[in-house]
């Protein structure tokens, strides 16, 4: 019969005695064969995260997977999800429901708002920053947050009238007293902003680099911790940002951007000039750059490999490991619209060629092989 | 050298196989209870959980992956229509297999009806072995020929075992039932099977790998 268990049994005080498994131990433990075919989550986790912190084992890993394939009559991970996939498009013809609701929080989507007559005006911020640590009251917070790779864009309606869109894998977490005196929050990740009017209670975004105040007006802040860069991008209407290091207060025109190096890394130190101010990335009689997420579009412009390969990442939910530092060097130019990465990584190829393999489900190895 | 096989080596590991078996039985009937009550998960859980065995199960009968695990999701959307009316059963992979054989018989059926009286698959399809199977369906020569082997290394008590285990994603459980022998034996058995499988596929490296399994009873051991 088949097990649902394994991960949870096998957990923490069992992995050490992996350390000395063979290929004949491996396939005795469910949660491998598991594992192997990605039919369940929390195995795939525990194994995967094993494995990356057992990477002398990988061999011994590889053989068992290969025997188990040859046993089990061939049905490999790739195999599973194709018929897994098919099995929930069934389920949706017949139904005409999905099988799976998508993962939002909940409170997220009690907020789901679809007429928003918000503010006219466009702003829009991208603020990245390393470590959101709150300003704000840290009791009875709201807090909205997206997963990686999630599907939905769609805007949280916030308790003043404003509204945001997340990107993925990003947070905001509202000052218990917002909207009393004042609408303060703070932001790990990135999100494009609609501010509703009200002069009386200044509209305040904390990051980790910049604090953010909008007079009124809507906009999109992007913050993650990992990121070499944060940025506040500003489409029209009037910004203030406040650089958290020195304090120092700049006013952002319409169409610019402000880009601030994340965590003061050695480049900053040495320049003391953490921050640049420059127009925003326009597409040809499109909108800016800084705001295509929120179509759903993934868009590079002469973006090196390391920083798309960050987007991607949090895009589709999955995990770099470059082989080879030179391919991190790479520039690519280039948009998405509705491509699995299969597809984006083959399209990159072509403009400049580097090898990739996937390893298990979500793991990329990047290499410059031909 | 082959492993002298002393019991406490194998010991504590049966011990986890039932503690692993006991769980997933409760936690099939779970499954199978929040399908009764309309939780989409829950058919998904069974679609995960028994895809390997039922579609491999189907494929023996017609010969067709695409037709077996189209009818396996046949028989799950079915079982979602009914789930109001579902029975509380004691062994949901049985109830599966009953559904999925009937499923296929019908559709079989149907295709027969349709082309004419095609000689079909169906009654005439001879079921190829375990073995056949699983060679026949390898990309290429090379790997047919390798598998072929390997296999040939094995017992057919060791092959029955292992189509049991990895083909029918059986639990050691009902392979005991099965064969009527005892859970530890099942397990031995299969841990040898796998054994000489990994020697076979490693090719010439197996002299310096016998010094492996001294070194697991060691620590083991020091483990107690």
């Amino acid at each position: 019969m088949v097990k649902n268990d394994s991960a949870s049994l096998n957990s923490e005080n069992n992995t050490m005695r992996y350390d000395a498994y063979e290929v004949e131990d491996f396939l005795q433990e469910q949660s491998f064969l598991n594992y192997c075919i990605a039919a369940n989550e929390d195995d795939v986790r525990l194994w995967t995260d094993w494995i990356s912190a057992h990477p002398a084992r990988e061999t011994v890993v590889k053989q068992a997977r290969e025997l188990y394939f040859m046993l089990n009559g061939n049905i490999t991970a790739k195999q599973f999800a194709a018929d897994e996939q098919s099995f929930m498009d069934a389920f949706r013809e017949h139904t005409g429901e999905p099988i799976l609701v998508a993962r939002e929080g909940n409170a997220r989507r009690a907020w789901w708002y679809s007429g928003a007559a918000a503010a006219a005006v466009l702003l829009a911020f991208l603020v990245y920053n390393a470590m959101t640590t709150s300003k704000t009251s840290p009791a009875n917070q709201v807090v909205y947050s997206t997963p990686n790779a999630s599907a939905q864009k769609k805007p949280v309606m916030l308790p003043d009238g404003s509204s945001v869109t997340l990107n993925s894998g990003s947070t905001i977490k509202l000052a218990a007293d917002f909207n009393t005196h004042s609408r303060e929050l703070t932001l790990e990740g990135e999100g494009f902003f609609r501010v509703a009017h009200d002069a009386g209670k200044p509209f305040i975004i904390h990051t980790a680099a910049m604090d953010v105040k909008v007079l009124g007006t809507v906009f999109n802040v992007k913050a993650y911790p990992l990121d070499r860069e944060s940025e506040t991008s500003l489409i029209s209407g009037s910004v203030e940002v406040t650089v958290q290091k020195d304090r120092k207060k700049i006013i952002l025109a319409p169409n610019q951007k402000v880009t601030l190096l994340n965590d003061a890394g050695p480049a900053a130190q040495k320049t003391g000039n953490a921050y640049h101010v420059v127009p925003l990335t326009e597409t040809a009689g499109e909108q800016a750059v800084e705001l295509s997420w929120t179509q759903n579009k993934l868009v590079f412009r002469d973006n090196n490999f390391e920083d798309i390969s960050r987007e991607l990442g949090r895009w589709y939910d999955v995990r770099f490991i470059f082989e080879d530092e030179a391919v991190k060097k790479f520039r690519y130019s280039a948009t998405f619209e509705n491509k699995n990465i299969d597809e984006v990584l083959a399209a990159l190829q072509l403009s400049r060629h580097f090898s990739f393999r996937k390893d298990s489900i979500n793991v990329i190895h990047i290499s410059s092989e031909q | 050298m082959d492993m002298p096989s002393p019991h406490f080596y194998y010991e504590n590991r049966v011990f986890l196989v039932v503690l692993a078996e006991m769980a997933s039985l409760t936690g099939n009937n779970d499954t199978w209870n929040l399908l009764r009550r309309g939780d989409r998960q829950a058919l998904l859980a069974l679609y995960r959980e028994h895809y390997t065995g039922l579609v491999n199960f189907g494929i023996k009968l017609t010969g067709s992956r695409e037709l077996s695990k189209d009818c396996f999701s046949q028989v799950l959307l079915r079982l979602w229509d009914r789930r109001a009316s579902l029975p509380e059963v004691s062994n949901t992979r049985s109830y599966l297999l009953t559904c999925m054989k009937h499923e296929i018989m019908k559709e079989l059926q149907s295709q027969k009806n349709n082309t004419g009286h095609q000689q079909l698959e169906t009654g005439n399809h001879t079921e190829p072995s375990y073995e056949d199977y699983i060679v026949g369906i390898q990309a290429n020569d090379e790997l047919r020929c390798r598998l072929r082997k390997m296999l040939q290394k094995l017992t057919e008590r060791e092959k029955e075992l292992l189509k049991l285990r990895f083909f029918e994603n059986r639990s050691y459980d009902e392979i005991a039932e099965q064969c009527d022998i005892a859970k530890r034996t099942a397990y031995n058995i299969i841990f040898g099977a796998l054994k000489t499988l990994k020697k076979e596929m490693m090719g010439k490296e197996t002299g310096s790998k016998a010094i492996v399994p001294l070194i697991i009873i060691l620590f083991t051991c020091l483990w107690q």
